[in-house]
C-alpha cells in the first residue's frame, strides 16, 4: 500500500470509478478493488479470503434459517477454519513469525506466497458470524456487502478491526461527501508521512544499534534502541491504520480510531485498550466475555483476561518470541490485577513512567530471534553500565534527536492536547494551515517513496 | 469557510496526484506498451515502469537526501555524504565468495609457469575509512585484502595498493561522485605496482594532462542527487612523446571495433562519462598493440578499476590482452577460448576488493 503505484495510480483510478459507480454499485466497485489489491500481491492470497467470506456469509445464513444446534455447529466450523487460516496465513513469508515457517525449515511452496490481511478478514468473519448467531443484529442479505465488510481492503494490512453493525449504514448508502473526503485525504497523507518520515528512519536506528554486539553498547544506547523500536512499531501500525481510515473516509465509511496515545496509559491493561484498541475490543467481546460471564467475574476474570491477552499478542505473529512476549505481558497483568488497589492510589504520571520502563524493558523479547540475545540486551538495559554513553548513544543524540523529539511528541498526549486546545481557540487558523501541511507532507512522502528502501519497512 | 478549505484540500491533493500520474504515462508511453508485450511478471514490470518513469525522479531524490541524509547524517542506499564527497560503504562483504575466487586463482596458477600477480585495490570507503563516523557499518578493506593475500598459493604474487593510496588520500585520487578512482589515483596505483613488480614506472612529468571533461557526475550522485557535492573532472594522461598505441581491438560477442587510442571520447555524450577508458565494461576482450619494443606480453584479467590504469601500462608491454571475466562467462566462453596464458610474460589479475567478492566468473580459468 505504501508505494508510488498505490498512491498515484491505484488511488485516483479507484476513486474515479467508485465515484462514477453511484451508490448502488459502489459496494461492487469496493469489492473489486479489494480483489485487485489482494490479487495484485498474490493471486493465491485470494483463496483464504474467499473462503473466509463464504464461511461468514454461510454461517449467518445457517444461523437464520437452520435449527439452533446446526447453526451452532456451523458457527464452530466457521470459527475453526478462520482460526486455522489466521494461524497459517497471517504474516506468512516471514519465517519465524508464521506457523508454516516455524514447522518447516523453509515454508511449503504454497505458504511462500504473501497472504495479505489474514489477520483481519478472519476476525471480521468470526465476529460477524458470532453476532448473527447471538442475534445481535440482522444478517446482511447481500453477498456483495457481506464480502465488502469481511474483506474490507483498506484495513487488510494492520486493521483497524471493524464491526459489521458499525459500518452497516455506510455499506448500504456509501455517500462521498466533501467533509469525509477532506478528512480522508488528511488521514491518508498523515499515514504515509508517519510510515515514511518517522517509522522507517526509527527502524533504521533500531537496526543499526541492535546489529552491534550487545557488549559494545552502553546502557544509554540500549534504551535509545528500545525506544526507537517501540516508536517504529507504533508509528508503523498507526500509519497503516491512518491510511485505512483515510481510504475508508474517502469512500464514505466512518472508521474507528485504533490508537489513543497508548504510551500515556497508566498501566498495561490500559495500554492494551489504547494500542490497537479495535483488536482489544475484539478480544474482549469474542474471547474474554464468552469465557467470563458477569456472574463469574471474580473467579475467572484473570484467566479470561490472560487468554484474551495471549490472543492479542499472537495476532502479531506466531513465532516463539511472541509467546515469550505474551508470557511477559501475562506476568505484568497478573501483578497489576493483584495489586490493583495499591496501584490506583499512585499518581497516573508515575504509573505511566513505570509502565513505559517495563514496556521498553520487555520489548526486546519480540525483537530478537534468539531468546539469549533478548536476555543479553535486556540485562544490558538494566545493568546501568556505561552511564555516560558511547559512540552509538552519541550517534542517536547527534543525528536523531529531532526525530525522537517529534515521535515522542506525537506518540504521547502533548501533541494532541496542544492541537485540541489550539483548535478550540481558533479553528479557522487550523483549517487554513491543514491544506498547507497536507501538501508539504504529500510532497515529502513522495520524495521518501522515490528513494524507497525496502529494508526500512516493518510490515 | 470550512467547506471552501475542504474543497481546496481535495482539489490540491488530486491535482498533484493526477498531474504526476498523467506525466508518468505521457513521458513513459514508449516503455508502457512493453509491460504487456514482453515476458515476465506483470506486477514487477508495472512497478519497474512506474519507478523508472515517475517524473522529477532526481528532484524527489534530492529532496529526500536533503531532508533525511543531511539531518540524520545517515547513509542512504549505503552511500554516505561527507562534506564534499559521496562514499559508498560496504556493510556486508561476501568473504566466502572472495576466498573461493582466491582458490580458483591458485588452481589456475598450478596450470601455468607464467608469473601471476593479484592486485586488489581498496575503494574510497577503504581509503577514507577514517572520515566515516564510527556508527557507519563498513567492511575493513585492509583486513580483507590482507586475509585474501594471505591465502594466495605458490606462483601468485600480491601487490599492496592500500597504503600507497592511503598515503596520497588528500590528492584527487577518487571521484567525489563515483565509487571509482580517478586517473591520478590509477597513476599512483600503477607507479606502486611497477615498483613492486621490479620495473621502473614512468614519472608523471612524462605525461601531458588533458582536462577532458569538467562536469562529470558519477553514479553516486545520480542515486542521491546530493546537491552539496561539486561535479568531478575527468583528466586524461597523454604521453608527451608519440602515442604508444598502435592498434586497439575491442571484442564483444561477434562484434569487433578497431581504434588508435584507449580513450573513447564518445563516452562523454553517453550516460557514463567514465566509460571514456576502454569503453568501460562494455567489451569482453581487448587486444592492444603498442609501439614498445620490450618484447613483453601482458594478460590482464580485469575488474572495473583496471580500465583507468591500462593507459599507464602501455609503454611497458608490446602487446596487452585484456579480458573481462564477467562478460566472457556471459558469452559462455572460458579463458582458453580467447587467450593462451602461456604465450604471455605476465598475468595480472586486477580488481577492487569489493567487485572481487561479487564476481562468480573466475571459473573461466577452468577449461570446458
Amino acid at each position: 500500500m505504501v508505494s508510488i503505484g498505490f498512491l498515484y495510480f491505484f488511488l485516483p483510478v479507484f476513486m474515479a470509478l467508485y465515484a462514477l459507480a453511484g451508490q448502488k454499485y459502489r459496494p461492487v466497485m469496493f469489492l473489486l478493488a479489494g480483489v485487485f489489491v489482494v490479487g495484485w500481491d498474490s493471486v493465491y492470497g485470494l483463496i483464504p479470503i474467499v473462503l473466509s467470506i463464504v464461511l461468514g456469509y454461510m454461517s449467518a445464513l445457517v444461523s437464520e434459517k437452520a435449527p439452533r444446534k446446526a447453526a451452532g455447529a456451523f458457527l464452530a466450523l466457521t470459527v475453526l477454519l478462520n482460526v486455522a487460516a489466521l494461524v497459517l496465513f497471517s504474516y506468512s513469508r516471514y519465517y519465524d513469525t508464521d506457523l508454516s515457517g516455524r514447522l518447516t525449515t523453509h515454508p511449503l511452496p504454497f505458504f511462500d506466497y504473501h497472504f495479505i490481511g489474514a489477520g483481519v478478514y478472519t476476525l471480521h468473519s468470526i465476529s460477524y458470524s458470532a453476532d448473527i448467531f447471538m442475534k445481535k443484529y440482522e444478517r446482511e442479505k447481500s453477498f456483495i456487502k457481506t464480502a465488502c465488510y469481511i474483506g474490507f481492503f483498506p484495513c487488510l494490512i494492520c486493521g483497524p478491526i471493524l464491526r459489521y453493525d458499525r459500518i452497516r449504514e455506510d455499506l448500504a448508502h456509501p455517500v462521498i461527501s466533501y467533509d469525509k473526503m477532506a478528512d480522508g485525504i488528511r488521514s491518508l497523507v498523515y499515514g504515509f508521512s508517519q510510515k515514511l518520515i518517522i517509522a522507517s528512519p526509527l527502524l533504521t536506528v533500531w537496526q543499526r544499534l541492535s546489529s552491534q554486539k550487545t557488549a559494545d553498547l552502553s546502557f544509554a544506547s540500549c534504551w535509545f534502541a528500545a525506544a526507537a523500536f517501540s516508536l517504529a512499531i507504533y508509528f508503523d501500525l498507526k500509519a497503516y491504520c491512518d491510511i485505512a481510515k483515510g481510504l475508508g473516509l474517502m469512500a464514505g465509511f466512518n472508521m474507528p480510531d485504533n490508537f489513543s496515545a497508548p504510551f500515556s496509559a497508566g498501566g498495561f491493561n490500559e495500554l492494551m485498550k489504547r494500542f490497537c484498541s479495535t483488536l482489544y475490543e475484539w478480544a474482549r467481546d469474542y474471547i474474554y466475555r464468552p469465557l467470563c460471564p458477569k456472574s463469574e467475574k471474580e473467579s475467572i476474570y484473570l484467566p479470561a483476561m490472560l487468554a484474551a491477552t495471549v490472543f492479542g499478542i499472537i495476532w502479531f505473529g506466531i513465532g516463539g518470541r511472541y509467546f515469550v512476549w505474551g508470557l511477559f505481558f501475562m506476568l505484568i497483568l497478573t501483578f497489576e490485577y493483584i495489586s490493583r488497589k495499591l496501584l490506583t492510589k499512585m499518581n497516573h504520571v508515575l504509573r505511566s513512567v513505570f509502565m513505559n520502563i517495563l514496556f521498553l524493558g520487555g520489548l526486546p523479547l519480540t525483537a530478537f530471534s534468539s531468546p539469549a540475545d533478548s536476555v543479553r540486551f535486556i540485562a544490558k538495559m538494566f545493568s546501568f553500565s556505561g552511564l555516560t554513553g558511547d559512540v552509538y548513544a552519541l550517534y542517536v543524540v547527534k543525528n536523531y534527536f529531532f526525530l525522537y523529539f517529534i515521535a515522542i511528541l506525537f506518540a504521547f498526549a502533548p501533541a494532541r492536547l496542544v492541537r485540541t486546545n489550539f483548535n478550540r481557540l481558533n479553528p479557522n487558523i487550523v483549517r487554513i494551515v491543514q491544506p498547507i501541511v497536507q501538501t508539504i507532507l504529500l510532497l515529502l512522502s513522495t520524495a521518501f517513496l522515490c528513494a524507497w528502501q525496502p529494508e526500512g519497512f516493518m510490515f | 469557510m470550512k467547506r471552501s478549505l475542504n474543497l481546496i484540500s481535495i482539489a490540491g491533493f488530486f491535482t498533484i496526484i493526477i498531474m504526476l500520474a498523467v506525466s508518468t504515462l505521457i513521458f513513459g508511453r514508449d516503455s508502457f506498451s512493453e509491460i504487456f508485450s514482453s515476458k515476465g511478471d506483470i506486477r514487477v514490470k508495472t512497478e519497474t515502469f512506474i519507478n523508472s518513469t515517475f517524473p522529477l525522479d532526481g528532484n524527489w531524490r534530492s529532496l529526500h537526501t536533503m531532508i533525511y541524509g543531511a539531518v540524520t547524517g545517515e547513509t542512504i542506499n549505503d552511500i554516505f555524504s561527507d562534506e564534499d564527497r559521496l562514499i559508498r560503504v560496504y556493510p556486508r562483504y561476501d568473504k566466502d565468495r572472495a576466498f573461493s575466487n582466491v582458490g580458483l586463482i591458485n588452481n589456475f596458477a598450478r596450470t601455468t609457469d607464467i608469473p601471476i600477480s593479484l592486485v586488489l585495490a581498496p575503494t574510497a570507503a577503504g581509503v577514507y575509512h577514517d572520515s566515516l563516523p564510527d556508527y557507519i557499518e563498513n567492511t575493513d578493506q585492509l583486513e580483507i585484502i590482507n586475509s585474501l593475500y594471505y591465502k594466495l598459493g605458490k606462483g601468485v604474487g600480491s601487490i599492496d595498493m592500500f597504503y600507497p593510496l592511503y598515503s596520497v588520500k588528500d590528492d584527487y585520487i577518487f571521484y567525489r561522485t563515483s565509487d571509482c578512482w580517478t586517473s591520478l589515483g590509477a597513476y599512483y596505483a600503477y607507479e606502486e605496482m611497477m615498483r613492486q613488480l621490479g620495473a621502473q614506472p614512468f614519472d608523471l612529468s612524462n605525461y601531458d594532462l588533458e582536462y577532458a571533461d569538467d562536469s562529470y557526475y558519477g553514479e553516486l550522485y545520480h542515486e542521491l542527487r546530493y546537491m552539496s557535492c561539486d561535479e568531478d573532472s575527468i583528466n586524461l594522461f597523454r604521453p608527451k612523446l608519440d602515442s604508444t598505441v598502435s592498434e586497439v581491438k575491442l571484442y564483444r560477442d561477434n562484434e569487433e571495433i578497431i581504434a588508435r587510442s584507449v580513450y573513447f571520447k564518445s563516452a562523454f555524450a553517453g550516460t557514463n562519462k567514465n566509460d571514456v577508458y576502454l569503453h568501460g565494461d562494455d567489451y569482453t576482450r581487448a587486444e592492444i598493440d603498442t609501439t614498445s619494443e620490450s618484447g613483453l606480453r601482458l594478460l590482464l584479467i580485469k575488474g572495473h578499476y583496471a580500465n583507468t590504469l591500462v593507459s599507464f601500462l602501455l609503454p611497458h608491454y608490446e602487446h596487452i590482452t585484456i579480458v573481462d571475466p564477467d562478460r566472457l562467462k556471459a558469452e559462455g566462453k572460458t579463458l582458453s577460448d580467447v587467450a593462451e596464458p602461456d604465450s604471455y610474460n605476465r598475468i595480472l589479475i586486477m580488481y577492487d576488493c569489493v567487485q572481487f567478492s561479487r564476481t562468480d566468473s573466475f571459473d573461466i580459468f577452468n577449461d570446458k
